[in-house]
């Protein structure tokens, strides 16, 4: 494996809230296909990790490159750009606009880069054909199970084909056997290549879905190991 | 009860200092509507009997009687102060008509009636110093305010001028009097100096006794009864003062109304938008204060407070700034239209401002604070800003369009709160009705004063006194001094001899009458290329001959005649009928013919100019040939005393209308902008998740801004759409009642202002007011933080 397969590169991150360290020098490099999981208690960093890497939030000082693009010299437009087109999202309370259908919430990452109805809502369809939610389509998020709605998720997350598919706690907000079916897909998808970053408390999901887990302790990496 | 007030008012002002940017908002909408609103009250208090006010403030005169010199003394008319029924009387004061030169020999506002007083206060026609002082000294003079001194009258104290045979004179005041019994004033000395010419008496008598004009001329009667014969050479009635203030006051009150109507209605929909808004915005908080032990009294105590705090600081800001605002209006009108003295808002007035302004904040806090109360903790703990569920049907259609995400996901938008956007949309669509409006209105004001100065037709007019004219408005000695007599037609051959003159038009101006009619009418009997004057003909066509005459709209009203009727006309004591064959548009009452229609003048204009009447000669430039050129071609090759004029080639009153309709229009337009902004403020703060996840899922900055601002330009072209109809019938109903005040009837060039391209553009108004509205808050919203949005749900 050598650098130019990385597909994330952080070199001495900081992230500092006034007083406050988010981040306090983080290396991290993260290959393509690998599947990494970010555990450590709360407070310790893991989301504010998350966050730069997704292009929502920016380091203090430091490096970050995604796909080889240095996010921190990217404006908001090309962050914007960057996330619709280089990484796909999935959070802990999932995040779905309540006015949308199913269908819809999928489709808005494509639409909002201009493909056109049809194209999307094939591929969108696809997704939830492959996630097997395809008949709750037409139904919204509040209509639907924890289990359910974080399928969408992640379909929505899947939409543009993302490079990087980012987790924040993907698992924490359901019951324990809907949890299982999140961590199923996840693995399923790392499987057939998908590059994964999880942050989660789940020392289960970290398990099963990450090849390396990454501890984190007052916004410093303390321990990597390879699962 | 006191530890629930502090306790309130302790969360009050924390939510106030955390939500800086909303309570500036609020702050700086009530202080908008507050100034609307001042402005909108001032108005409606402004144009309610403004003569009969400042007429008995001032102490006006109920008669100002002009009596020659030469026929009575000045002892003689002090004691007519004594005749019966004269309550009060001021004078005698000296007269001397004369004119003012100033810079390059050019006159100033034609001869003018200087009256001499010592000051201006005194028991009749107190007279109001608008601005500077009363003269000191001989050489000091206070203009009358009815001279169109531009939007800043006061620049005229300081400039000097030459009075013949007495030297120069330095204007040091303008001062209004409101029986307009003079053009201006100066010492008593001065004005001997000058040459008096006659005396004025100003008299009051008891306000009952002289009602009616006749009442007042068997006033005056009784007073000159004792008087020798002939001596009282004018007499000005209030009567007559009244009718053309109160017509002046008509003209300006009716579209006044109409804008402090719609300021009212707008400054009430934008706060009541705004702050019901506002209070549903912080509802989240509630749980955590009924968590902590807030009574509901306390909490609904704690959200009235936090409005009613920003909402009285900003009544008191906007009541200075529509203070000075309605002031500065009230001073343009008054110049012009006579509005009355009080140019200023009353103390009462600013607290019904801001008392009306707080109330209506405190009102429509009050059920949405009522509501925050009694929600319970766990239900307010729990409860998510924004509203779902609703118009989800508009939202699926508008995804399958073709339209850009962004745009369809704004377009949505409005109906997810509707009562907000239907107060949104009336606030756009009375801003809508105001820009159509105001512009209908400056249009068709451009077109009436086009139409009655005629400019496009006629460029200088020029006038040949005669020597035993009106000898009261020039001087023989004067006229001998500067060459020649000429005569009627010499000065006719004369002009069409000068380049640059392309139509000659001779009139012969009389006072008339007509049978039935009390008022004296003014004849304008014409020769030469009268059909180049440039009136316009509202019904028929003008007149082609001898016997055939185009009469004003107000006389075919008055006499109840119509076109094809005939009309006898009284010169003096010879009748002469004519036909009406046409209707034009004309302020005053007067009648055209052509010259040969009055047997006295026909085919014998005097070679000798001793007629005791006044020709006046209007003169059409050719193309390329100023107005300037043509008065120095007229100086340089008249050897006698023509006077030559032009009018002013900017109109004073007009641009004094557009300043004040233009001010009007844009602080209405702004209120409603601010409406818009805070709806935007609000939506934005509700849907700040949504927001957060479309950024998080890839929409960019100017998606957002995109969108937020489509939310807003949809119910701004429906806003325009509806706004547009009301504008114009608004413009055609104020245009309609402006021309029955003038007793005229209006030609379609006046009434139909709206042009298809025009109205194109007024369509998209409301467009222009939403988005200007929504594009600061718009991009606000772009700069949400995602990161921190997404981690506060």
């Amino acid at each position: 494996m050598t650098q130019t397969d990385a597909l994330v590169q952080l070199t001495g991150v900081h992230k500092r809230y006034g007083e406050t360290i988010g981040l306090d020098g983080v290396d991290l490099t993260i290959m393509a296909g690998e599947s990494v999981a970010v555990m450590g208690p709360s407070g310790s960093g893991k989301s504010t990790l998350l966050n730069i890497v997704a292009g929502l939030d920016r380091p203090t000082s430091g490096q970050v490159l995604v796909h080889g693009e240095d996010l921190t010299a990217l404006g908001e437009g090309a962050l914007a750009r960057y996330r619709r087109r280089r990484i796909g999202m999935v959070f802990q309370f999932f995040h779905l606009l309540d006015d949308l259908p199913v269908l819809d919430n999928v489709m808005l990452s494509a639409r909002l880069i201009g493909t056109p109805y049809k194209q999307a809502r094939a591929r969108a369809m696809g997704l939830l054909e492959e996630l097997g939610i395809d008949g709750r389509k037409d139904s919204y998020p509040q209509q639907l199970s924890g289990g359910e709605r974080q399928r969408v998720g992640v379909a929505r997350a899947l939409m543009n084909r993302p490079a990087l598919l980012l987790a924040d706690e993907p698992t924490g907000a359901l019951d324990s056997r809907s949890g299982e079916q999140v961590m199923d897909l996840l693995l399923d998808l790392n499987q057939i290549g998908q590059t994964l970053l999880i942050v989660t408390h789940d020392q289960r999901l970290a398990e099963r879905c990450a090849s390396r887990v990454v501890q984190f302790e007052d916004g410093r990496v303390v321990q990597m190991e390879t699962v | 009860m006191r530890t629930s007030l502090t306790s309130a008012w302790i969360v009050a002002r924390a939510a106030v200092r955390r939500r800086r940017g909303q309570t500036a908002m609020i702050g700086v909408i009530v202080t908008l509507c507050t100034t609307t609103m001042l402005v909108g009250l001032t108005l409606l208090a402004a144009v309610s009997g403004p003569f009969d006010r400042t007429f008995a403030q001032l102490r006006g005169a109920h008669s100002a009687a002009l009596f020659d010199a030469n026929k009575v003394t000045e002892t003689q008319l002090a004691a007519t102060a004594s005749a019966e029924g004269v309550v009060a009387s001021a004078g005698p004061f000296p007269v001397a008509v004369t004119t003012l030169t100033g810079m390059g020999g050019r006159s100033f506002g034609g001869p003018m009636r200087v009256i001499g007083r010592q000051d201006p206060a005194g028991p009749v026609d107190e007279l109001k110093l608008t601005h500077g002082r009363w003269p000191t000294g001989p050489n000091e003079m206070v203009l009358s305010n009815i001279y169109r001194l531009g939007p800043d009258p006061g620049r005229a104290i300081g400039q000097t001028f030459s009075i013949k045979k007495f030297g120069t004179v330095t204007v040091v005041g303008i001062g209004y009097s409101v029986t307009r019994t003079g053009d201006a004033w100066m010492l008593p000395e001065a004005v001997r100096q000058i040459g008096v010419n006659g005396f004025e008496m100003l008299y009051r008598f008891d306000d009952g006794s002289v009602r009616t004009a006749d009442q007042v001329t068997q006033r005056m009667a009784a007073i000159t009864g004792g008087l020798p014969a002939d001596s009282l050479t004018s007499n000005g009635s209030y009567i007559t003062i009244r009718e053309r203030a109160g017509q002046g006051a008509r003209t300006i009150s009716t579209f006044l109304t109409v804008f402090a109507a719609l300021s009212l209605i707008v400054a009430v929909l934008v706060i009541g938008n705004v702050v019901s808004g506002a209070v549903i915005a912080g509802f989240r908080s509630i749980g955590v204060l009924k968590a902590v032990g807030f009574t509901p009294g306390q909490v609904t105590s704690a959200y009235l407070l936090m409005m009613i705090g920003p909402a009285v600081i900003g009544s008191a800001v906007g009541a200075v700034l529509g203070h000075f605002a309605v002031s500065w209006m009230l001073n343009q009108f008054s110049n012009n239209y006579v509005l009355g003295l009080e140019t200023a808002p009353t103390p009462w007035l600013h607290a019904a401002a801001i008392g009306v302004t707080v109330l209506l904040v405190a009102l429509t806090a009050l059920v949405p604070a009522l509501r925050a109360g009694r929600q319970s903790a766990t239900a307010a703990l729990s409860a998510r800003l924004s509203q779902t569920g609703r118009g989800r049907s508009v939202q699926r259609r508008l995804s399958r369009s073709r339209l850009p995400r962004s745009v369809s996901l704004g377009l949505a938008l409005p109906v997810v709160r509707p009562a907000r956007t239907l107060m949104t949309l009336v606030a756009v669509v009375l801003g809508s009705v105001t820009v159509v409006f105001s512009t209908g209105l400056l249009t068709s004001a451009q077109r009436w004063n086009d139409a009655l100065t005629r400019l496009d037709h006629v460029q200088v007019a020029v006038v040949n006194p005669p020597p035993g004219g009106p000898n009261q408005f020039f001087d023989e000695s004067h006229r001998q001094a500067q060459g020649t007599v000429m005569t009627d037609s010499q000065v006719e051959a004369f002009l069409r001899g000068l380049p640059g003159a392309k139509h000659v038009t001779t009139v012969l101006q009389q006072e008339i009458a007509v049978a039935g009619l009390t008022d004296k009418l003014e004849l304008l009997a014409c020769r030469g290329d009268s059909g180049s004057l440039g009136y316009q003909i509202l019904a028929g066509r003008w007149f082609s001959g001898a016997g055939e005459a185009v009469v004003g709209s107000g006389l075919l009203k008055v006499t109840g005649k119509k076109v094809g009727d005939s009309l006898t006309l009284y010169l003096g004591d010879r009748p002469v009928t004519v036909r009406i064959v046409g209707e034009m548009f004309a302020n005053e009452e007067t009648v055209l013919v052509d010259q040969s229609t009055i047997p006295a003048t026909t085919g014998s204009a005097p070679e000798v100019n001793t007629d005791p009447v006044m020709y006046q000669y209007f003169v059409g430039l050719a193309d390329g040939v100023t107005k300037d050129q043509f008065l120095e071609r007229v100086a340089n090759g008249a050897n006698a005393g023509l006077v030559a004029s032009g009018p002013d080639d900017d109109d004073i009153a007009l641009l004094e209308l557009v300043i004040v309709i233009g001010t009007l229009t844009i602080l209405l337009v702004v209120v409603a902008a601010l409406g818009v902004a805070h709806t935007v403020v609000l939506n934005t703060r509700e849907r700040r998740r949504d927001l957060a996840i479309t950024k998080a899922v890839g929409m960019t900055p100017g998606q957002v801004v995109i969108m937020a601002v489509t939310s807003m330009a949809a119910l701004g072209l429906v806003g325009g759409a509806l706004g547009l109809p009301g504008g114009v019938a608004a413009q055609r109903f104020v245009i309609g009642l402006i021309g029955e005040s003038e007793e005229t009837r209006l030609p379609a060039s006046i009434a139909d202002v709206y042009a298809g391209t025009e109205l194109g553009a007024l369509l998209l108004c409301g467009v222009v007011i939403a988005v200007l509205g929504a594009l600061l808050p718009a991009r606000q919203a772009a700069r949400v933080s995602t990161a921190e949005a997404l981690h506060t749900e």
